[in-house]
C-alpha cells in the first residue's frame, strides 16, 4: 500500500473525525437492536416495523405498545425507588408530551441532533434535543348522525360539560392512564378553570376507552364523546361508519406526542447512533407519511398532507386551544385530583 | 431392642448430616451478606460488576496475547519503544492522570489496559472512517502504518504526505490508536461490545471503572468473589431456605418417628420452599411496606388513605358489594344444586353443564354483554321493558351502572362457585338421611328445611364465604361495570394508584393490604372453624340417592329454572356472540351491510395465533406444576399426622384470596433481583402469579379424591414392597386420576384467560389470550373483543368436551 | 297392622331388571324377611314398598290403599310407614331425643305428649340417659337403637328394616335381633326384614322370601325351606348342605363319585339328579350297616365336631356332636347312615346354584 493511499485514508479519516460526530450515516450500517416503546396503536406499530424493516434493513427494531399509564408505570418500576434503575427500552414514544419534561429532569434522556429543527417541525420541541414532536393527536368531540341531529350535540367543549341535555349521554377517556385525556383535561381547566370539572361530572360523564365510547355512539347510549380524531378517522375509512367528528368551536386540542431517546447508561441496548437514526426517520416525510397512515397528523412542515377526511394541520393548528405542558408536569397531581373529585366522585 | 439399636446409627447419620448443612447454610448467609455490604460500600452500580471487569479484562488479554504483542515484535525496537510511550501517553490522558502515575504498569498492561479503556469510549468510529478502513486492501498492514506514525511522534511533520497526521492528538489519536487496535476485530470495536456495555453500565461512572480497571490489573478481583458479589443475593436466599429446609425436615422426622429421608419430604420441602419465595415474601414485603412506610411503624398511610373520601366509599362499595353478591349467589346457587342433583327436573344435566359454563368464562365478558343489555339509555333489556310496560321515558328502569348493576353481574359470574361447591357436598351427603325424613313424614320441602341444608350448612357456609372473597377481589366487571357509573372498588382503585407512579405504589399498597386482611380473616374462619363443624357424612355403600320427585311442581320449576338460566346465561352469551358479526354495534345484525366475519377472521391472524399459543403454553405450564403440589401437598394433608400441615393449604387458599392486582404487584415488586431471584420480565413470573391465584382450585379437587380413597389401599402397596413414589404412581395416581385431570382443568381455565395480572406483568413475547382481548376492548373495538371472547368460550367447551371423553365420562367439572 | 299386598311387580333400570315380577302377601302382623344375596333385589323391593323408587309395572297395596302402581305413587311421606336403614340415617345436628321426635314433631303433636312419648321409646330401647347426646357421641349399636326408637315411635302400620344389624359386631347383633322380634311383636307391627344373614332370617321371620337374581325362589316358614328347598340354590343359602351328582333308575340313586347306591324314594325326580345332604343328617358309627367310609380330616369347634369323611372319591362333610370327637379319629374306617337328603333334578350343579357374583 503506497503513501497516497494511506493519506486518502487518514485524510478521510479526519474529515470523518471533525464532522459532527453521529451525522447522518448510511442505512445499511445501522444496526444492532433497539427497543422502542410507544402507545401508538397496534396496527401502527405493524405498519411502522415494516416500514423501519425496509429502511434500516440491518436493524433489528421492535416495537412494544402499552398505554401511556401502563407504560409509565412500568418504567416508574424499572426506575425504581432511587431513580438509577435501568430500563428496558431505548426509545419512547407516548402521547403525553409531559412525561418528557419529567424524564429529562430525572436525566433519563440522551439528546440527538436533527438537522434544523427549527425550520422543520410545526410544534415546540427540546432545543438540546432531549425530545421532539413526531405526532399530533387531536382532542375532538364526536357524534352519530344516524341517531342524533347536529342540533341535539353540543359543537363546543363548554356546551359538552354544561349542557344539560347531554346528562348521563356523553364519555371521555380516563386521565389516569390516558396521556390524552391527561393533557385534554389541563388544557380545559387552563380554559374554563375547575368549574368545568363540576360541570363535567354533573353532567355524569362516563370514564372509559375510546372504542368503548365509539360503541355508546353507534348504538345511541351516548350523545356526544370526547374523542381522539384518530380514532374517529378510522372508523370512518375501515368501516364507513357515519360516525363525525365535530371540531369545537372553542379550540380543539393538540398533543404533539414526543420522541424520546433514553440516555445510553440506563437504555437496554445503547444503540444511540440507531436511535438518532431512527429519530431523523421518524421526522423525515417517508416517516411522517407512515405517522399519517395512522390516521395522526404530521409535525413536519410544509406537509399538506392530513390523514383521511380530516383538515388541513395548519388549519388545526389555529383552533389550537393549547396546552400548558408545563403546568401538566409539575401540577398534574393536582389537576388529577380535582378531576377525580368532581367527576369519579359519586 | 434389636430395632431400636438397627434405628439409632442411621439417625446418628442423619443427624450429623442435618447438622452440616445447617452450619453451611449458615455460612452462605454470611458469605451473601459480607458480599453485599462489601459492594455497599464500593460505590459501583450493579452487583455483577467485578464479573464483567474480570471478563473484560480477560478479553483484553486475549487481544493482546493473540495480535497486539506479535504486531508490535514485527516492528523495529526503536518503533516498538515509541509505540509503548505513545499508549502510556493515551492511556495517561484517558484516565486523566499523569504518566507518572503509570509508572507500577508494565508495557504488556498498559496496553491492555488500553484496549479496555477504548472498548466503551464514547467516541466510536464513524461509519465513514470504518468504510475506509474497509476499502484497504490490507488493514493490517494499514494499520501497522498508523502505528509506526503513531510511535514516531515527532517525526510527522517531516514527512509531508503525512502531514495531515498533525493535526491529530488528544481524541483523535486516541482514536487512531483505536483504529490500530481495533483493526483485527471485524466490527471494527475493539472488545466486543456486550461486554463493554455491561462493564460501563455496572461501574456506573468513569471513576469508577478506572477504578476497576486498575483493581483488575493488581489482580485485586478474584473470580471467587467476584461471583459471590455478583449472587450475594441469590446465595442469601438459597442459605436461608436451606437452614428452612433442614429445620423443617427435623421437625417432620420428629414428628413423624421415622428417620428416613423419604423422596416425599423432599417434595413437600420443595414446595414450602416455592410458596415462601414466592407467596409468603412479596405478601410480607407488601405488608411491610405498607405499615412501615418510612422505617417505622405508621399507620400515616392508611390514615390518609381511608380519610379520602373516594377511598372509603370504595371500601363500602366493596364490602357491600361482596356480601351481597355472598347471599345472593349462594341464595340462588343452593335451591339450583338441589334441584339438579336431587329431584327429576327436566333437563337436570343440561342446566348442570350451563352453569358450570358461566365458571368457563372470563368475567369481563360477561360484564361487556350486560352493559349491552342494561345500559340506561339504550340497554337491550330497557328497551324491551319499556315496550312491554309502555313506559315513557329515555332512562331506566333498569341502570347497570350502579351499585345494584355490579352486584348482579357479581352474582351471575360467582355463583357458579357456590353451586359447584354446594352440589359437591350434596353428592357427598348421604342419602338416607334424606329418606329417612321423608319416612317420618316430611314432605321434600320439609325435608330440605330441617335435614338437608342444616346439615350442608358448614358446606353452604364455606361455598359462600368463598364467594364473598372472589367478590372483593374481582377488578375486571368493577372496572366495566362499576366506573362509568362512579361505583369505585378496592381493586379498582389499587389500580387507579399504582398507574400514578412511584408515590401512588405506596397507596396502591395500603389499599392492597385491606384486601389480604379480608382474605386472611375470611379464610381463616372458612378453614379452620368451619371445617370442624362439617359433618362428615359419606356414606359407604354407593346407593343411589332417591330422586324427590316434583309432581306438580315439576313443569313450574323447569320453567323457571329455564327462566333464569336464559337470563343468566344464553342471553349474555348471545349478546356477545351477535356483537361478534356486527360491523356498527348499534344497528342490528340484519341490517344491510352489517354482517361481517372479519372480526372473527382476526382471531387468525399471526398476532392472536401467537398469543393463543403463549396462553396454552402458559396455562399448561401452571396447571402441571398445579397437580403435581396439589398431589404432593394432599398427600401431606391426608395421609399424615404433622402438625401445621395444614398451614400450606392455608396458604394456598390464601393465594387465591388474594386479589390478582395485589399478587402481581407483590411480584413486581420482589422478583427483580433484589431478593436474589429475578423472573421479571419473563414467562416465569406469569406462570408464577397464575400458579399463586388458582392452585387452589386444583388442590380442593384432589385433596376431596384422595380423602375417599381408603389408606388401606395405599398401605398393601406398600406392604408388597413400594416406595412412596411408586404407590403414588401406581395405585393412588390411577383411582383418582379424573379428580387429578379436573384439578388441573380447573387451574388451566382461568389461566388461560387470566387478565389483570397479565396486563401488568407481560412481555411483547409473552403477550397471552386475556391480554389480547384486553387490547381489542379497549383499543380495537367491541365486536372484535366479543369475537375473541366468544373464541375462548368455544375454545373451552370444545376442550372440556374432549377431556370428557378421553377419561370416558369421569371427568366433569 | 297391616296387610301389604305386591301384585306383578318389576323394576328396570334402563335395560337391566332388577326384580322380575313378584307376587306377594304379607299378612297382618307377620314378620316377613327377604333373604339372597347382594344384587338380588331385596333392597329394590323394600325400597319399591317405601315409595322411594317407583314399579315398572306392578302395584303395591298397603292395608286397603294403592299407594305404588299404574299412575299412582304415593310419596314416602304418606305411607306411615316406620324405616330403619343399613347406615343408620341418624341426622348428626340433632340430639338423641330431637332424632326421635322428629316424626311427631312433623305432626304437631302437643310438647308434652312429644316428651312422654318419647321417653317412654327411648327407655324400650334402653337409651334414656343418652336424650341429650350427639349422635357422634354415641356407638354404632346405640345410634341403631335411637333409628329403631324413631321407626317406632310413630307407631307405623308397616316397618321395613334395611339389613340393620350388618354394622354391629357379632354379639351385640345377636342380642339385637331378639329386641327388634320382640318390639315388633309387642307392638303387632307387620314387619319386612331384609338381610343376606340366613341365621338372622331363620331366628326372626314368620316367613322367608328367599330371592335370587330378582326372583323369589322360595318363599315359605324357616323350617319349611330349610327341611324341603326347592332348588339347590335354597339349599345352599340356608344352612349347609353337599351337593352329589347321581343318576336316579329303578328306585335306587347311583352316586358315581361315591361308588353307591343310595335307596331313592317316591317322589323323587328320575334321570340324572343332584343329591343334597346337609351334615347334620347322618349318623356316623364304627361300624354296623351304613355306606363305609374313612374320616381323612376332623375339626373340633367345641359344640359340635366337623369331619370329612372319604366315601368312594368323594370327601363327604358330617356335623355330630361335641363330644364325638373322642370317639374317632382320623384315618378310622366308619359307617354312615343318611338320615335325611333331599333330591334335585339335572346334574349340573353349578348351574343350579347361580349366585350372580
Amino acid at each position: 500500500m503506497n503513501m497516497k493511499s494511506l493519506t486518502a485514508v487518514l485524510l478521510t479519516l479526519a474529515l470523518a473525525l471533525s464532522a459532527v460526530s453521529g451525522a447522518l450515516a448510511v442505512n445499511e450500517d445501522i444496526e444492532g437492536k433497539v427497543v422502542i416503546y410507544t402507545s401508538m396503536y397496534p396496527f401502527m406499530i405493524d405498519q411502522m416495523t415494516a416500514a423501519l424493516k425496509e429502511e434500516f434493513p440491518n436493524l433489528e427494531a421492535k416495537l412494544e405498545y402499552g398505554g401511556t399509564g401502563d407504560l409509565q408505570t412500568k418504567l416508574a418500576g424499572e426506575m425504581g425507588d432511587d431513580l438509577k434503575g435501568q430500563l428496558s427500552c431505548d426509545m419512547l414514544m407516548v402521547a403525553e408530551p409531559a412525561y418528557s419534561l419529567e424524564l429529562k429532569e430525572y436525566g433519563y434522556l440522551e439528546p440527538v441532533e436533527i438537522e434544523n429543527p427549527a425550520d422543520l417541525l410545526r410544534f415546540d420541541y427540546d432545543p438540546e434535543g432531549y425530545w421532539y414532536p413526531v405526532r399530533t393527536l387531536n382532542m375532538v368531540l364526536a357524534y352519530n348522525p344516524e341517531k342524533y341531529s347536529l342540533e341535539e350535540v353540543p359543537t363546543t367543549f363548554k356546551a359538552f360539560a354544561e349542557d344539560r341535555s347531554l346528562d348521563g349521554h356523553i364519555s371521555m377517556g380516563n386521565p389516569l392512564t390516558s396521556g390524552t385525556a391527561m393533557a385534554a383535561i389541563v388544557a380545559l381547566s387552563d380554559k374554563y378553570g375547575y368549574d368545568y370539572f363540576k360541570a363535567l361530572g354533573e353532567n355524569h360523564v362516563m370514564i372509559e376507552s375510546g372504542s368503548t365510547a365509539l360503541a355508546k355512539l353507534q348504538t345511541g347510549e351516548c350523545k356526544a364523546i370526547m374523542i381522539l380524531e384518530e380514532s374517529v378517522l378510522k372508523i370512518r375509512k375501515e368501516e364507513n361508519s357515519p360516525i363525525t367528528v365535530i371540531y369545537p368551536e372553542d379550540g380543539v386540542i393538540l398533543v404533539p406526542s414526543t420522541v424520546m431517546t433514553i440516555a445510553e447508561n440506563r437504555s437496554a441496548n445503547a444503540n444511540i447512533e440507531a436511535c438518532e437514526a431512527v429519530t431523523n426517520w421518524l421526522l423525515s416525510e417517508e416517516g411522517q407519511r407512515c405517522i399519517l397512515s395512522g390516521y395522526m397528523h404530521a409535525v413536519r412542515k410544509g406537509m399538506s398532507e392530513y390523514p383521511y377526511d380530516s383538515m388541513d394541520t395548519d388549519a388545526l393548528i389555529e383552533k389550537d386551544m393549547g396546552v400548558d405542558w408545563e403546568r401538566c408536569y409539575h401540577d398534574r397531581d393536582e389537576i388529577r385530583g380535582q378531576f377525580q373529585e368532581a367527576v369519579t366522585m359519586p | 431392642m434389636t430395632r431400636k439399636a438397627n434405628r439409632q446409627p442411621a439417625r446418628t447419620v442423619l443427624l450429623t448430616v442435618l447438622a452440616g448443612l445447617l452450619l453451611f447454610s449458615s455460612l452462605m448467609i454470611g458469605g451473601g451478606i459480607h458480599g453485599i455490604s462489601t459492594f455497599d460500600r464500593s460505590g459501583y452500580t450493579t452487583e455483577d460488576v467485578w464479573s464483567w471487569t474480570l471478563r473484560l479484562g480477560g478479553e483484553a488479554e486475549t487481544l493482546y496475547r493473540e495480535w497486539t504483542a506479535p504486531e508490535l515484535a514485527t516492528l523495529p525496537e526503536a518503533e516498538q519503544a515509541g509505540a509503548a510511550r505513545a499508549a502510556r501517553r493515551l492511556l495517561a490522558e484517558a484516565w486523566h492522570v499523569n504518566e507518572t502515575d503509570l509508572a507500577e504498569y508494565t508495557d504488556a498492561q498498559v496496553w491492555k489496559l488500553l484496549s479496555m479503556t477504548y472498548s466503551f469510549s464514547r467516541k466510536k468510529i464513524s461509519s465513514a472512517g470504518r468504510k475506509s478502513i474497509a476499502a484497504i486492501e490490507d488493514p493490517a498492514e494499514a494499520g501497522k502504518q498508523m502505528l509506526s506514525v503513531l510511535a514516531a511522534g515527532s517525526g510527522i511533520a517531516e514527512n509531508p504526505a503525512l502531514s495531515g497526521l498533525s493535526v491529530l492528538e488528544g481524541a483523535d489519536a486516541a482514536m487512531t490508536a483505536q483504529v490500530f487496535l481495533a483493526a483485527r476485530n471485524e466490527n471494527a470495536t475493539v472488545l466486543s461490545k456486550e461486554t463493554s456495555l455491561a462493564f460501563t453500565r455496572a461501574a456506573g461512572d468513569e471513576e469508577k471503572e478506572i477504578e476497576a480497571m486498575q483493581a483488575w490489573a493488581a489482580g485485586t478481583v478474584s473470580p471467587l468473589n467476584a461471583w459471590v458479589t455478583e449472587h450475594a443475593r441469590t446465595v442469601i436466599l438459597l442459605g436461608a431456605l436451606l437452614m428452612l429446609d433442614v429445620i423443617l425436615l427435623f421437625i417432620l422426622l420428629r414428628q413423624e418417628k421415622s428417620w428416613r429421608v423419604d423422596l416425599k419430604w423432599m417434595l413437600i420441602l420443595l414446595i414450602v420452599d416455592f410458596l415462601v419465595v414466592f407467596q409468603l415474601l412479596p405478601l410480607v414485603y407488601l405488608l411491610i411496606r405498607a405499615f412501615f412506610p418510612s422505617g417505622m411503624f405508621s399507620l400515616e398511610t392508611f390514615r390518609r388513605l381511608y380519610t379520602y373520601a373516594m377511598n372509603w366509599q370504595a371500601l363500602t362499595n366493596t364490602l357491600t358489594a361482596s356480601a351481597c353478591t355472598m347471599v345472593l349467589g349462594t341464595a340462588i346457587a343452593y335451591p339450583l344444586a338441589y334441584l339438579v342433583g336431587r329431584t327429576n327436573l327436566y333437563g337436570r344435566k343440561f342446566f348442570r353443564s350451563l352453569f358450570v359454563l358461566t365458571y368457563m368464562v372470563p368475567p369481563y365478558v360477561g360484564a361487556m354483554a350486560w352493559l349491552r343489555l342494561l345500559n340506561k339509555n339504550v340497554g337491550t333489556i330497557n328497551l324491551l321493558l319499556r315496550g312491554l310496560f309502555g313506559l315513557r321515558i329515555t332512562e331506566g328502569p333498569l341502570n347497570i351502572y350502579s351499585l345494584g348493576g355490579l352486584i348482579w353481574v357479581l352474582t351471575t359470574f360467582y355463583f357458579p362457585y357456590a353451586f359447584i361447591t354446594i352440589s359437591r357436598a350434596m353428592e357427598k351427603m348421604d342419602p338416607s338421611l334424606e329418606e329417612a325424613s321423608r319416612i317420618a313424614g316430611a314432605s321434600p320441602f320439609q325435608t330440605v328445611l330441617k335435614i338437608t341444608l342444616p346439615i350442608m350448612t358448614p358446606s353452604l357456609i364455606a361455598g359462600a364465604l368463598l364467594v364473598f372473597v372472589c367478590a372483593a377481589s374481582c377488578y375486571g366487571i368493577p372496572s366495566i361495570i362499576g366506573a362509568p357509573g362512579n361505583v369505585h372498588t378496592v381493586t379498582t382503585r389499587i389500580i387507579e394508584y399504582y398507574g400514578l407512579g412511584v408515590k401512588g405504589i405506596n397507596d396502591a399498597t395500603g389499599l392492597a393490604v385491606f384486601l389480604i386482611l379480608i382474605a386472611l380473616v375470611v379464610l381463616y374462619l372458612s378453614d379452620f372453624v368451619m371445617a370442624k363443624k362439617q359433618y362428615v357424612t359419606v356414606s359407604g355403600k354407593s346407593t343411589r340417592p332417591a330422586m324427590v320427585d316434583l309432581r306438580k311442581w315439576r313443569v313450574p320449576l323447569t320453567v323457571m329454572m329455564g327462566l333464569f338460566a336464559v337470563i343468566a346465561v344464553a342471553v349474555p352469551f348471545a349478546t356477545i356472540l351477535t356483537t361478534s358479526f356486527k360491523v356498527d354495534v348499534g344497528k342490528s345484525l340484519l341490517e344491510e351491510g352489517n354482517f361481517t366475519l372479519n372480526q372473527w377472521n382476526a382471531l387468525f391472524r399471526d398476532e392472536s395465533l401467537g398469543c393463543l399459543k403463549n396462553s396454552l403454553l402458559f396455562g399448561a405450564a401452571a396447571a402441571t406444576i398445579g397437580a403435581v403440589i396439589s398431589c404432593v401437598m394432599s398427600y401431606l394433608m391426608q395421609r399424615t399426622r404433622i402438625r401445621g400441615r395444614k398451614l400450606p393449604d392455608f396458604l394456598i387458599t390464601l393465594g387465591s384470596g388474594t386479589p390478582s392486582v395485589v399478587i402481581a404487584l407483590g411480584l413486581i415488586m420482589t422478583m427483580r433481583g433484589q431478593f436474589g431471584v429475578n423472573i421479571y420480565n419473563t414467562a416465569g413470573i406469569l406462570i408464577v402469579a397464575y400458579l399463586i391465584k388458582y392452585l387452589m382450585m386444583g388442590m380442593r379437587t384432589v385433596s376431596s379424591a384422595m380423602s375417599q380413597i381408603h389408606v388401606s389401599l395405599e398401605e398393601s402397596s406398600q406392604i408388597s414392597g413400594a416406595g412412596w413414589l411408586r404407590t403414588m404412581v401406581r395405585i393412588t395416581g390411577p383411582l383418582i386420576m379424573p379428580s387429578i385431570a379436573a384439578g388441573w382443568f380447573l387451574i388451566f381455565i382461568p389461566c388461560f384467560y387470566e387478565l389483570s395480572m397479565t396486563t401488568l406483568l407481560y412481555t411483547s413475547e409473552t403477550k397471552t389470550i386475556g391480554y389480547q382481548l384486553y387490547q381489542y376492548w379497549t383499543f380495537t373495538s367491541q365486536p372484535q373483543a366479543c369475537a375473541m371472547a366468544f373464541g375462548i368460550l368455544l375454545f373451552v367447551v370444545v376442550l372440556n368436551f374432549v377431556l370428557n371423553r378421553l377419561t370416558k365420562g369421569e371427568f366433569t367439572i | 297392622m297391616a296387610k301389604v299386598t305386591i301384585k306383578n311387580l318389576t323394576k328396570s333400570y334402563g335395560t337391566a331388571q332388577v326384580l322380575k315380577s313378584l307376587n306377594a302377601e304379607f299378612q297382618d302382623g307377620e314378620f316377613v324377611t327377604l333373604l339372597g344375596p347382594s344384587g338380588c333385589g331385596k333392597t329394590t323391593i323394600l325400597r319399591l314398598i317405601a315409595g322411594f323408587e317407583q314399579p315398572t309395572s306392578g302395584e303395591i297395596w298397603i292395608g286397603d290403599t294403592l299407594v305404588s302402581g299404574g299412575k299412582t305413587l304415593l310419596p314416602p311421606e304418606k305411607r306411615d310407614i316406620g324405616m330403619v336403614f343399613q347406615s343408620y340415617a341418624v341426622w348428626p345436628h340433632m340430639s338423641v331425643f330431637e332424632n326421635v321426635a322428629y316424626p311427631l314433631r312433623l305432626k304437631h303433636t302437643p310438647r308434652e305428649e312429644i316428651n312422654e312419648r318419647v321417653h317412654r321409646i327411648l327407655s324400650v330401647v334402653h337409651l334414656e340417659q343418652y336424650a341429650s347426646r350427639l349422635p357422634n357421641q354415641l356407638s354404632g349399636g346405640q345410634q341403631q337403637r335411637v333409628a329403631l326408637a324413631r321407626a317406632l315411635l310413630a307407631r307405623p302400620k308397616l316397618l321395613l328394616l334395611d339389613e340393620p344389624l350388618s354394622n354391629l359386631d357379632a354379639k351385640l347383633r345377636e342380642s339385637m335381633r331378639f329386641e327388634i322380634k320382640d318390639l315388633a311383636r309387642e307392638q303387632g307391627i307387620t314387619v319386612v326384614y331384609v338381610t343376606h344373614d340366613q341365621s338372622e332370617a331363620m331366628t326372626m321371620s314368620d316367613r322367608i322370601f328367599l330371592l335370587n337374581n330378582g326372583e323369589v325362589q322360595q318363599c315359605d316358614t324357616p323350617s319349611e325351606i330349610y327341611n324341603h328347598p326347592v332348588n339347590p340354590f335354597a339349599a345352599d343359602f340356608l344352612g349347609k348342605v353337599s351337593f352329589f351328582s347321581g343318576t336316579a333308575e329303578k328306585g335306587q340313586i347311583l352316586l358315581p363319585d361315591w361308588e353307591q347306591r343310595i335307596p331313592g324314594r317316591e317322589g323323587d325326580p328320575a334321570g340324572p339328579v343332584t343329591v343334597g345332604l346337609r351334615p347334620e343328617n347322618f349318623r356316623m358309627e364304627k361300624d354296623g350297616q351304613g355306606i363305609p367310609g374313612v374320616i381323612s380330616r376332623m375339626y373340633y369347634l367345641g359344640d359340635t365336631t366337623d369331619y370329612r369323611i372319604r366315601v368312594g372319591k368323594a370327601e363327604v362333610r358330617v356335623i355330630l356332636d361335641g363330644a364325638s370327637h373322642r370317639r374317632f379319629q382320623p384315618g378310622d374306617t366308619v359307617r354312615l347312615e343318611i338320615l335325611d337328603r333331599m333330591v334335585f333334578a339335572g346334574a349340573d350343579v353349578q348351574d343350579q346354584l347361580k349366585i350372580r357374583t
